[in-house]
């Protein structure tokens, strides 16, 4: 009985300390709590349990110049946002565009770099479009909490060229992909970036391109002072290192 | 990458997922005794209260309560860890669900052996304590099976609030490789092993403390 009470309480403990220690806030304030969403290759993703890409690239430079360490946490890419809204991270990055709705919950770094949005469609559809007028007759897929239920809120909507009802919502890039592909959705919304690295493994084309229309930046709480000395940092690193980085990953 | 080289990178997440699922069952379990047992000693207003309280957790999302704990209460200064999180909301949603299962398996006990543990002079928490409690968690084992394997399908909802379960490992993987069918074919096949794990398990528990002749299936 003393041995099986002995048990039940070392599983106590130990479930106590990691419910109160785990992914929680930095033990030194030498430690910056990152919150990711590894589905956005190039920007971010893992490849044997590494977390890699443009994002992490720039983000790794800051922290080796500064002296500080990264806590990584990898949520799905609305958790992602909803963690640095909340305080649990005080950054996030993987590809997030810059827009007024996020601009009003959480400060962004300096944009790092320019983004198309592209609309792809499988090869084997030829569906090219030469201009929005026929768009509504298409369904277009992607992820959940993605700039572009915005965009066509504010941008596509009022002049009757789409409609939000007509979008299909999904946790990642992933699940949209595997929808094109098996044909339940006509086209997937695309950053750019994300765009070059599936153009690669699928057989899917641009239909249709939103060109310099997005800008990317790194998502920082709001009144955050690590956001500032970030911005420093990317002068400090200047736009031909910057761009260097970028072509590494876009090549 | 091979079948089997997905199935062993998706394993890495295996750990988190039975640590969700057993931390969840574990606060699911004491939620859902305290209640019965709240409701058998407790007076009608008691009884009452829980109820509402049942009726209200049973009747919400279970990812709404978790996005309200883990994203909603860091805005009045009380910051939850991602584990703890989830044993309060899934862990208290499927709480209300075994109090109601808890209660069946109450009701199903002999009457006439709480009015002869009366007669003999037994207080209303002996009663519970010698007669009802143990005929209880026997009666209530299929259903606590049942709440289990919720417990266990409801745990990729962890994903979204930053442990690293096997569906996390999942999209980083799908990501890189999209190869969505056999990923998604080895997620199924984990679940259903850690499944067929915890139902052994289950199944030794009821097997030590079985008595012949009583409440066999």
């Amino acid at each position: 009985m003393i041995r099986r009470r002995k048990l039940l309480a070392s599983f106590v403990l130990g479930l106590a300390l990691i419910t109160a220690g785990g992914c929680s806030k930095g033990q030194t304030s030498k430690v910056i709590n990152v919150a990711v969403t590894p589905a956005s290759p190039p920007n971010l993703f893992e490849e044997n349990g590494q977390t890699k890409g443009l994002d992490y690239d720039l983000f790794d430079g800051y922290c080796k110049a500064r002296g500080c360490t990264l806590n990584i946490t990898a949520y799905d890419f609305q958790g992602m946002l909803g963690a640095v809204v909340s305080r649990k991270a005080d950054v996030a990055f993987s590809g997030i565009s810059i827009t007024e709705p996020r601009k009003q919950v959480m400060d962004f770094s300096k944009p790092y770099m320019d983004n198309d949005w592209d609309l792809v469609s499988m090869k084997s559809r030829n569906l090219k479009l030469a201009n929005l007028d026929t768009l509504k007759n298409y369904t277009i897929g992607f992820p959940r909490g993605a700039a572009y239920m915005d965009f066509i809120k504010t941008k596509l909507e009022p002049k009757g060229i789409y409609s939000t009802d007509k979008a299909k919502l999904y946790p990642s890039y992933n699940e949209a992909l595997t929808d094109l592909q098996n044909g339940q959705v006509d086209l997937v919304f695309l950053d750019g970036t994300v765009a070059s690295v599936y153009r690669k493994k699928l057989p899917i084309q641009d239909t249709y391109v939103f060109a310099g229309i997005d800008k990317l930046g790194f998502a920082f709480p709001k009144g955050s002072a690590l956001r500032v000395d970030f911005d420093k940092y990317l002068d400090e690193l200047g736009p031909q290192k910057r761009q260097a980085i970028i072509d590494k990953w876009m090549k | 990458m091979s079948f089997a080289g997905i199935l062993l990178t998706l394993l890495q997440g295996a750990g988190y997922t039975l640590l969700v699922t057993l931390a969840c069952a574990a606060t699911a379990l004491v939620v859902g005794l305290g209640i019965a047992i709240a409701r058998e000693l407790g007076g009608a207003w008691l009884s009452t209260l829980l109820s509402a309280v049942v009726y209200v957790l049973r009747g919400v999302p279970m990812l709404v309560l978790l996005f309200i704990i883990f994203f909603g209460l860091p805005g009045v200064g009380l910051d939850v860890p991602p584990l703890l999180a989830m044993m309060l909301s899934l862990g208290l949603i499927s709480g209300a669900y075994l109090s109601e299962v808890f209660r069946g398996s109450l009701a199903a006990i002999n009457p006439n052996e709480v009015l002869a543990a009366q007669s003999m002079g037994f207080s209303r928490l002996a009663t519970l304590r010698l007669i009802k409690l143990p005929q209880m968690a026997r009666f209530a084992v299929p259903g606590m099976v049942n709440e289990l394997t919720t417990v266990l399908k409801f745990s990729p909802f962890a994903y979204t609030v930053g442990i690293p379960e096997i569906t996390k490992q999942a999209m980083a993987l799908v990501a890189t490789t999209m190869r969505g069918i056999e990923i998604y074919a080895a997620i199924g096949l984990l679940y259903f092993g850690i499944y067929r794990l915890l139902l052994a398990a289950v199944r030794l528990i009821e097997k030590r403390y079985s008595i012949p002749g009583f409440a066999q299936e």
